[in-house]
């Protein structure tokens, strides 16, 4: 049988809900969007002054006939989103229970359904591989495509986040919003954000860590090996050491959010543990990700 | 400070190294995998379990527990601090009075010093501390007893007074110790310049001792020798006068022949040397006088005396193979000179040629023989010059009288046990100064050659035991010089006087008169603390008694810096000073460090 990522219960919550992106961004295709592109719409959009050339159908004839002056009426386009899924691949997703990649996985499957349920187009992209040319989905009908994705990935990506990252940025893809959805376990996060922000994405950050990444239980002399590599770290886990780490992961999140509502993105914490009704309340709807 | 068990400290090396070898081995750590250790300080305090070497780290916890390790091993080795006051709660000051302690130091004198040093540890007592003291003269002398009484202490530490004589510190200290042994934390105030001999047979027993050494001086002349000599040109008196300082000095001698002035004499001596200058002398002056002007800080030095003609100490010769009674009695006999020989010299016999040397002549379990001195003593010893016959010996004869005679003046035999004593018959015009139920004790001749025969030896009966046998040999040595008896006599200062009486005034040569009450006839003047003439009036007659110093232990004035006491050095301290046990605040630091130790190791696992 499929695995469709999400309950009918869940695809009951998500059907009523759209992106909620801070900007607009133009489209390809017309789709439920509103652009900034003044354009040919049914959306009214400003007046302004008759050319020659202007098709009639659009002269306000109410203002012509009170003021005596052709004004046009201007309507602004409706296209489709450009909604990028990034999904963190790297090692360090493997870690918690549920693993923090299939926390992000269905996160990032809820987001996508609500993405194609408003008529956007999804481009799923994994951080931590090789950069890939993703096709788009569109329409409800591509969410299997989405979730046949999403279930082949596996947390054993070689590539780092942040050059994942500008990988990505630097491709063709278009602007969009962007659903980075991470650990963050990488110093050079803040960068990253930074680069996408650069290529015009809104970037919408959810930091997925596990409970035992917030208040880490360990205790004793230890040798710390990164799973993404690096030179291993000898602690000596006692509550001077904890409350150093807890100290620096506290300021590297609040890099993190800083940088993103900098860039006029959106930032959330959530942690394995936490279902996705809670997440899609407490995370997207409060914090404005999505609207009904 | 002090260290009571001081051999603990070499267990710090090896457990000091136990500790910092514990901090060398590595950590055998755990590994973790983590998502990123970025966040992670690199933060190693290593406190648990290790396996091989490392370079050793610098660790808060190895630092205080090094120093946990020596703060208890500081504190096992049971360390002491010196402080001013009283240790125990009972003390016994023993206080130098001895000649070379009225060494001057500057305005006071050395013993002035010691009272004001004893004043300090009676201000230092605390209420119910017990004090006693004890003057270590030529005879120990309990200053005042076991008291906490410090009114009474200090009135009675105003009397006292030091002497010009040798001290028995040895005695003094022996009597502290018998004083102190009640108390096991007691203590024993030596206040001294260190200037005795080592003390015999003592042992503080549990008690402590201390050492309080008072005075600085040590440049000092002394008057080492003075002796007459009849030769061919007159008589001559020789006079020896020894610098015992570290200093040349300068200083005059005065000559005095019965009290007049007749030679003086301004010299330099080098330290550790010896001036000597032989002088003339009247042909009939009894009494020689030398004294020193100039002489240093120890001024009862500066007094010599030789006593010649008929004054002169009477030469005694002992013919014995040994009793110890009688040369114990001899040697403290004032005015005498005693020689032991276990047969006559062949100059001293009446068939050689020459004058002899010897003024009596006393047999003691030898046959009597011809001599030419001016008495014979014999102690159950006939010979063919004796003025008895011997028919025998008897057992335990019982003494039943005595006559007046001058012999056995003070002398009471009733109650004397004798073994073994010979049988005598009187012979001439000997007379029996004592009786026996088997004949005469003791007999007596009068003439030119006075002898005096006793029919038993010292060694076969119990009169060597009683107070009786010293007058005995006293009386007997006046008996037997006869004319040669005269009313002069030297002593050492501190030197004791028993003399046939039942009173005696001493009239000292500053003036202050002394007068001592015996009993049974007898009574002993206890010393004659200062050098110079002393008067001495008994049963109508007067002597003069001339007291000296010839000490060159006191004389060397120089402060001894330590002194052995007990068979251990005993090092010397300005003022009386208590040990007080630092171990516990040591320990209580140590514990609260460990404690320190406990909670950073608490927090850091």
């Amino acid at each position: 049988m499929r695995d469709m990522i999400l309950s009918s219960s869940e695809f009951r919550l998500l059907e009523r809900l759209r992106l909620n992106p801070n900007k607009a961004f133009p489209g390809r295709v017309r789709g439920e969007r509103l652009t900034t592109r003044r354009g040919l719409s049914i959306e009214f959009a400003d007046y302004r002054e008759y050319t020659e050339g202007d098709d009639l159908r659009h002269l306000d004839w109410n203002v012509l006939a009170r003021l005596d002056q052709p004004i046009m009426k201007t309507y602004r386009d409706e296209e489709d989103l450009a909604v990028h899924v990034l999904i963190d691949a790297s090692a360090s997703m493997s870690f918690g229970e549920p693993t923090k990649l299939a926390q992000a996985r269905k996160i990032g499957a809820a987001l996508c359904y609500a993405a194609l349920m408003g008529g956007d187009a999804v481009y799923p992209a994994a951080i931590g591989e090789p950069p890939s040319k993703p096709q788009p989905l569109r329409a409800r009908s591509s969410y299997p495509r989405f979730c046949r994705w999403a279930n082949r990935l596996g947390a054993d990506g070689t590539v780092s986040l942040e050059a994942s990252v500008k990988s990505f940025a630097a491709s063709s893809a278009r602007p969009g919003i962007v659903m980075l959805l991470t650990d963050g376990m990488d110093p050079n996060t803040v960068s990253a954000i930074r680069f996408l922000a650069g290529r015009g994405h809104e970037v919408n950050l959810l930091q997925v860590l596990t409970p035992m990444e917030l208040r880490p239980d360990i205790e004793g002399d230890l040798r710390l090996i990164d799973i993404e590599g690096g030179p291993p770290v000898d602690i000596t886990a006692n509550s001077i050491t904890l409350k150093e780490y807890d100290r620096n992961l506290n300021a590297h999140i609040d890099s993190l959010k800083t940088e993103v509502l900098r860039v006029g993105g959106r930032y959330a914490l959530t942690t394995t543990d936490e279902v996705l009704e809670d997440i899609v309340r407490d995370h997207f709807i409060r914090g404005r990700w999505l609207a009904a | 400070m002090n260290l009571l068990n001081p051999g603990v400290l070499w267990w710090l090396l090896p457990l000091g190294g136990a500790i910092v070898a514990l901090y060398l081995l590595r950590m055998r750590r755990r590994d973790l995998q983590v998502p990123a250790n970025f966040l992670w300080p690199e933060r190693t305090d290593e406190i648990r379990a290790n396996s091989l070497f490392q370079k050793l780290k610098f660790s808060w916890l190895m630092v205080l527990q090094l120093l946990a390790l020596l703060l208890i091993g500081a504190a096992l080795s049971r360390p002491q601090t010196e402080q001013s006051g009283l240790a125990g709660d009972l003390t016994v000051i023993v206080l130098d009075a001895s000649a070379s302690m009225s060494a001057s130091e500057g305005a006071r004198s050395r013993f002035d010093l010691a009272v004001r040093a004893s004043e300090q540890i009676i201000a230092d007592a605390q209420p119910g501390d017990k004090l006693a003291m004890i003057l270590a003269g030529p005879l120990p002398e309990v200053v005042f007893p076991l008291s906490s009484d410090p009114a009474l202490q200090r009135m009675k530490l105003r009397d006292v007074e030091g002497t010009d004589a040798e001290a028995d510190v040895g005695e003094a200290l022996r009597l502290a110790a018998a004083l102190a042994k009640s108390d096991d934390s007691a203590q024993i105030i030596l206040i001294s310049d260190g200037a005795f001999e080592e003390p015999e047979n003592f042992s503080p027993g549990g008690a402590s001792v201390q050492f309080v050494k008072v005075g600085d001086a040590k440049e000092n002349l002394g008057i080492e020798a003075i002796g007459a000599v009849q030769t061919g040109e007159g008589k001559n008196v020789y006079v020896g006068v020894r610098n015992y300082g570290d200093a040349s000095q300068s200083a005059s001698l005065s000559i005095h022949a019965d009290g007049d002035l007749i030679n003086s004499s301004r010299f330099d001596v080098k330290p550790g040397e010896t001036w000597g200058r032989t002088f003339p002398a009247p042909a009939n002056s009894e009494v020689l006088e030398a004294r020193l002007t100039d002489g240093g800080a120890l001024t009862a030095d500066d007094y010599g005396v030789e006593l010649t003609g008929s004054a002169a100490a009477k030469q005694i010769l002992v013919v014995t193979p040994g009793s110890p009674f009688l040369e114990r009695v001899l040697s403290l006999e004032p005015g005498v000179v005693v020689d032991k020989s276990g047969s006559v010299p062949d100059r001293e016999k009446r068939s050689s040629l020459g004058p002899g040397q010897y003024d009596i002549v006393i047999f003691d379990g030898v046959p009597e023989e011809e001599v030419k001195s001016l008495g014979i003593l014999s102690f159950a010893s006939i010979g063919p010059s004796s003025p008895v016959s011997s028919s025998g010996s008897v057992k335990n004869p019982t003494f039943l009288s005595a006559s007046d005679h001058e012999l056995l003046d003070g002398v009471d035999l009733s109650g004397v046990y004798i073994a073994d004593a010979l049988r005598l018959q009187l012979k001439g015009s000997a007379t029996a100064a004592a009786d026996s139920d088997s004949g005469p004790l003791i007999v007596a001749r009068d003439g030119l050659q006075r002898q005096v025969v006793t029919s038993f030896r010292p060694g076969n009966s119990d009169f060597p035991l009683t107070v009786a046998f010293p007058i005995f040999i006293a009386n007997t040595i006046e008996y037997l010089a006869g004319a040669a008896a005269s009313n002069v006599l030297e002593v050492a200062t501190g030197q004791s006087l028993a003399l046939p009486a039942d009173e005696v005034e001493v009239e000292a040569p500053d003036g202050t008169k002394t007068t001592y009450t015996g009993k049974d006839g007898r009574t002993v003047v206890r010393g004659f603390s200062r050098i110079g003439p002393h008067k001495v009036k008994y049963a109508g007659l007067e002597k003069t008694v001339y007291a000296s110093l010839k000490d060159p232990l006191e004389s060397s004035i120089k402060p001894r810096s330590d002194v052995s006491l007990g068979g251990s050095d005993t090092e010397g301290t300005e003022a009386a000073i208590r040990l007080m046990d630092i171990w516990k605040p040591l320990a209580l630091l140590a514990l609260l460090i460990l404690a320190g130790e406990w909670f950073m190791f608490a927090r850091r696992s």
